[in-house]
């Protein structure tokens, strides 16, 4: 009877410390009164192989010690896994938004295609996945102790539920996407902020000798820009924020959100044609740029110039077709969209 | 048909079943013999945590007994178990009915 001793053992393992006492007195009882029958009714001893008969009907002992688990385990059960999804969804959108935003201005003064802009974006990719996964981690135990600190009858839905205080639907074209608005919120802020409070640390940083040395690269011109930036980022952020608390599309925002793209468009133009941000000749001093880069520091200072009006031009257009169409569908039937999105 | 639709299909007559049939104190082995020949079959694996988690609700009592020379523990119906078996009991006549007729053209 050996194989019984071990079979109740491990089924015993797999179940909490303070139910073995009761279970595997049971099941050990259990097992033997089978054996025991089918012994009989075979007409042959109690045989290991007899045994090992018995047992496999009995079920693997990790089967057999779930069954005995007054409710199904979870991490993170099916009343909070939506919310444990979203949040997920939400962080992760953020964190990418943060890293590819740390890695544009880090690349800013630094050749497209060159070992370093590579050696940035390898060690961009690194620290986004281990910024994941210590989010992903921290989120996880945060839910899995949500899951049993917070009563379940609290997380069932009220029972007296009235249907007709129901949210009205929303048409495919009118929904948002919650997460693609934080991270523009997340986006938006950071722009704000970084710009406002900490334009000296937009620069080109360079490493030579054992030592870091930085040259700033916003031109004073920048500053005239400045109003006309904030008035852009303010109007995306107050734009996210009001489809958030409305939680839908409705007539009175497509038309704000016609004028704030009509707005970034010429704010776009304005950069792409006006006077340059950066670059030597746009007021950081030829020293500090050739004490930073060497000799090729005119270069750079054009070809971060030029990268940010072709960026500001290419944008212009993209904004100026996504304008377009907008006001195309909200001139000709307010209420139809230019392309219906249809549920199967 | 899958194995699993199966079971689900059984999953809540089971509990009748068990209620119905524990009036009379038996331990695991022997109800499952005992439903057995009633043409119930259960599998160790179902039955015996069934029970455990039956009691845990209420609707089972349990005590041990080292009669024939072995301890077992025997189950029997609670009160709150009789009233609930009661419950079911016209659930099942009922629902019996509706299926019968839902289901009069497949004869």
């Amino acid at each position: 009877m050996e194989l019984v001793e071990r079979y109740v053992y491990a089924v015993g393992r797999h179940l909490p410390r303070k139910m073995r006492a009761d279970v595997e007195p049971e099941l050990h009882s259990l097992l033997l009164d089978s054996v025991e029958s089918r012994s009989e009714e075979s007409g042959q001893p109690a045989t290991d192989e007899l045994i090992a008969e018995v047992l496999k009907e009995f079920g693997p002992p990790r089967k057999m010690a779930t069954s005995y688990m007054p409710q199904p385990q979870y991490v993170v059960g099916p009343q909070l896994f939506p919310v444990y999804l979203l949040v997920l969804t939400i962080v992760a959108c953020v964190l990418a938004a943060m890293q590819a935003f740390g890695f544009m201005v880090a690349v800013a003064g630094v050749p497209l295609f060159s070992a370093e802009a590579g050696r940035l974006f390898g060690s961009g990719l690194l620290n986004l996945g281990a910024s994941l996964l210590s989010a992903i981690g921290s989120i996880t135990l945060t839910f899995y102790i949500l899951e049993r600190v917070i009563p379940h009858a609290s997380l069932e839905e009220d029972v007296e539920w009235d249907p007709t205080k129901l949210p009205a639907s929303v048409r495919v074209n009118d929904r948002i996407s919650v997460p693609g608005q934080v991270v523009t919120i997340c986006i938006m802020l950071g722009l704000l902020i970084l710009f406002n409070f900490f334009p000296q640390v937009i620069g080109v940083y360079n490493y030579s000798n054992g030592e870091w040395t930085f040259s700033p690269m916003l031109a004073p011109t920048f500053r005239h820009f400045m109003p006309w930036f904030n008035v852009a980022w303010l109007g995306t952020l107050a734009m996210s924020v009001w489809l958030l608390v409305r939680g839908r599309w409705e007539p009175a925002m497509r038309w704000a959100d016609l004028a704030r793209e009509i707005f970034s468009a010429i704010v776009l133009l304005m950069v792409a044609t006006g006077p340059s941000l950066v670059g030597a000749g746009a007021g950081i001093s030829a020293n500090d740029l050739i004490q930073a880069l060497g000799n090729a520091a005119e270069a750079v200072a054009t070809g971060v110039d030029m990268s940010i009006r072709t960026a500001c031009g290419i944008a212009f257009v993209v904004v100026c077709v996504g304008a377009l169409a907008k006001l195309l569908q909200l001139v000709r039937a307010p209420g139809k969209p230019l392309v219906e999105f249809k549920r199967q | 048909m899958t194995e699993s639709t199966l079971l689900e299909l059984r999953r809540g007559a089971i509990i009748l079943a068990v209620l119905s049939q524990l009036g009379e104190a038996h331990y695991g082995y022997s109800l499952r013999q005992h439903l057995a020949e009633i043409g119930f079959d259960i599998n160790e694996g179902t039955l015996y945590p069934l029970l455990r988690r039956l009691e845990s609700q209420g609707l089972l009592e349990s005590s041990w007994d080292d009669g024939d020379g072995r301890r077992r523990r025997y189950y029997r119906i609670s009160p709150a178990g009789k009233e609930v078996l009661g419950a079911l009991i016209h659930e099942w006549r009922a629902l019996v009915e509706v299926m019968n007729r839902a289901l009069i053209d497949f004869e």
